[in-house]
């Protein structure tokens, strides 16, 4: 009997509600991977927010942002622009202070700053890896951790006048089922051979999280 | 068939359907169910083994894959597997499983879960995203932070001070204040910025440890610190009145060792009579209770918390065979007692609002049949509560492989190689690593024993 009414039975809103439902619960499609960015189908790909933490396009925005206000400031027309040859230049590694684990995102800043600084063809740049050798060799530590001391020898050592260095700090905020991350990059230039600071700037970004 | 017929037929649809949608939302085994194969290893110290069966649980293939869909009882997993790997000395696959895990509870947290609020009212409170204590949440930071220190990485463990401040300032802002777990993070977060250099940081810190109980691995550290930092607070102070007879810490290097031993409690299922419920519920059910005749005679099954039986004892740490101080820095286990303490009669009114709920769901089911027979409409009512009460899993979901006890001994070395051990009674294994310690730094040995 139960059989039989249930067969005849029209669905009722509840059972396909219930179908809906479980269907959603239990999708069955397996993930697709697709290519994004300029020239293929999905142009945009790169541009929403994942997470809270610093993306690609985070990255570009800090550095473009950056090199924009030094390429326009006295000490780069003037002293930088000025010089009989283009100075030589070297990019200490950039603490990372905030709350993410950002190690990929530092490697792709450390990347992009000196792209942009070699493409100005302003000053000549210090390969990164050849710094870290000779950082090796005279014993001292290459960490991102500033020291004005072992700046100074490994900058006599490379021939650089100047340092690239900074630090890139987060307000971390969480209210209710929102969460906030204000970052802050904050990049100077330090003249080796004295250790006055001859630029320095800091470029904000927010990502955040919200339900 | 006649339009009554048609009216019968859809109310009967209408019963199965519940039960039918109950059913494919709900399962049998609750999550510590499922994870009793993991704990029974682990129980044995075969750590490897409890890897293993973390990963079937997570219906992952190997140690290092995450699991493709994400949920409640797979961010917990993935938690749990994070500390089996940290008691391997495998750092970097325990931080990667924390840090997954924790975004992934985040989201939870965060996220809106009407399905399974309703849920949790109709059948089961594990029909809801988890929520994370403040217990775990509070320790989830400070244990990944131990991955970093372990490896070297200063940089890495200040992230992790910096997220266990910001989760803390969280909770602080809506009246939350655990004080138990914080001890863990609270100290080692000092540790790391005092190593960092950043001392002021370093002592507030410490102040904050020291508020809770003396510590005395900080008497050395606090009385170099202030010597070139201003911060101060009452606990600080009345280590420094007695400063003059305390020797500053050696400029030489250092080993921070940190044990985490045992399990916390753990949840397991339990049944009581409906009278029992009602008396721990107290007096969240003031107000007409006209709901509770539903269950006369009846019992409801709720998670009661249970000692996880710890086979360790009495530990002892030599470094270079010489018997060094262990301080208990942190009582994780009674932090989740207590907290499940305050939540139990919370529990037990959602365990009585099930009841009541299956038992209109039951009536509803009866009425429906009993439009065919009043025979039918019994069975189908008996059926359908049946139902519904075997689907009611309590809510045993916590992070159980998070250490019981967690103790810190700070020992001033000179730079160099130094082994360091560490004993238990009445179990003959030892655990132990020699270590570098360079000039004026530091060496973070981690051992994790979750049995």
């Amino acid at each position: 009997m139960i059989r039989a009414a249930l067969s005849s039975a029209r669905p009722s809103r509840v059972a396909l509600a219930a179908l809906a439902l479980s269907l959603a619960v239990f999708p069955g499609c397996a993930p697709q991977a697709i290519r994004g960015g300029p020239g293929t189908a999905n142009p945009d790909l790169d541009r929403p927010a994942m997470s809270v933490t610093l993306d690609r396009d985070d990255i570009t925005y800090l550095v473009a942002d950056y090199l924009e206000r030094l390429e326009a400031s006295p000490f780069w027309q003037g002293t930088i622009k000025g010089a009989a040859r283009p100075p030589v230049v070297a990019i200490w590694p950039i603490q990372n202070a905030t709350t993410q684990h950002l190690d990929d995102q530092m490697l792709t800043l450390l990347s992009s700053i000196e792209t942009s600084l070699v493409n100005t063809n302003a000053v000549r740049v210090v390969d990164r890896s050849r710094q870290e050798v000779l950082a090796d060799e005279i014993g001292i530590q290459h960490t991102a951790m500033f020291d004005p001391a072992s700046a100074q020898r490994l900058g006599r050592q490379l021939g650089a006048q100047y340092f690239f260095t900074g630090k890139i700090t987060s307000v971390d905020e969480r209210l209710g089922r929102e969460r906030r991350v204000q970052y802050s990059l904050f990049l100077q230039v330090l003249e080796i051979e004295t250790g006055l600071i001859r630029f320095q700037n800091e470029v904000t970004r927010s990502k955040a999280l919200k339900s | 068939m006649t339009g009554a017929g048609i009216g019968r037929s859809r109310a009967l649809v209408q019963s199965a359907s519940v039960l039918w949608l109950a059913l494919t939302l709900g399962g049998c085994a609750t999550y510590y169910d499922h994870l009793q194969r993991a704990g029974a290893a682990a129980s044995a110290g075969h750590y490897t083994a409890a890897v293993a069966d973390v990963n079937a649980v997570l219906g992952v293939r190997s140690d290092d894959q995450l699991p493709e869909r994400w949920g409640s009882d797979a961010a917990l997993a993935t938690l749990e597997r994070g500390v089996l790997h940290q008691s391997l000395d495998r750092f970097g696959d325990s931080s990667r499983d924390l840090s997954a895990a924790e975004q992934q509870l985040e989201l939870l947290d965060m996220s809106v879960d009407a399905i399974g609020t309703l849920g949790q009212y109709l059948y089961s409170d594990s029909a809801r995203n988890y929520r994370t204590p403040p217990s775990e949440r509070l320790s989830l930071n400070a244990v990944n932070l131990l991955n970093y220190l372990a490896a070297g990485d200063l940089e890495g463990a200040a992230v992790e001070a910096r997220r266990f401040q910001v989760m803390r300032e969280y909770l602080d802002s809506v009246q939350v204040f655990a004080p138990r777990p914080a001890r863990l993070g609270q100290y080692l977060a000092g540790f790391v910025f005092e190593r960092r250099g950043e001392g002021d940081r370093a002592l507030r810190y410490y102040e904050e440890v020291l508020a809770q109980g003396a510590s005395p691995s900080l008497v050395a550290p606090v009385t170099t610190l202030a010597r070139s930092n201003p911060y101060r607070g009452p606990n600080l102070d009345a280590i420094l009145a007695g400063a003059a007879s305390t020797r500053p810490a050696p400029s030489g290097g250092e080993i921070l060792v940190v044990l985490g031993m045992g399990r916390v409690s753990h949840k397991e299922a339990r049944r009581v009579p409906v009278g029992v419920a009602v008396g721990i519920a107290g007096s969240l059910l003031s107000g007409n209770v006209d709901w509770l005749r539903y269950g006369a005679g009846k019992f409801v099954v709720y998670p009661e918390l249970v000692d996880t039986a710890s086979t360790l004892s009495d530990p002892t740490v030599t470094i270079d065979g010489e018997a060094v101080d262990l301080e208990d820095l942190a009582n994780l286990d009674a932090a989740v007692r207590e907290e499940y303490e305050q939540l139990k009669p919370k529990i037990m009114v959602a365990a009585l609002t099930r009841m009541a709920s299956r038992a209109a769901v039951a009536e509803g089911v009866r009425a429906a049949g009993s439009q065919e027979s009043q025979l039918l409409g019994d069975v189908l009512s008996i059926l359908a509560e049946g139902v519904l009460v075997a689907l009611d899993k309590p809510d045993t979901r916590s992070w159980t492989m998070l250490p019981a006890r967690v103790l810190v001994a700070r020992v001033p070395v000179s730079p160099g190689s130094h082994s360091v051990e560490v004993s238990f009674s009445g179990v003959s294994q030892t655990r132990g690593a020699t270590v570098d310690v360079p000039a004026s730094g530091q060496t973070t040995v981690v051992i994790t024993e979750p049995r």
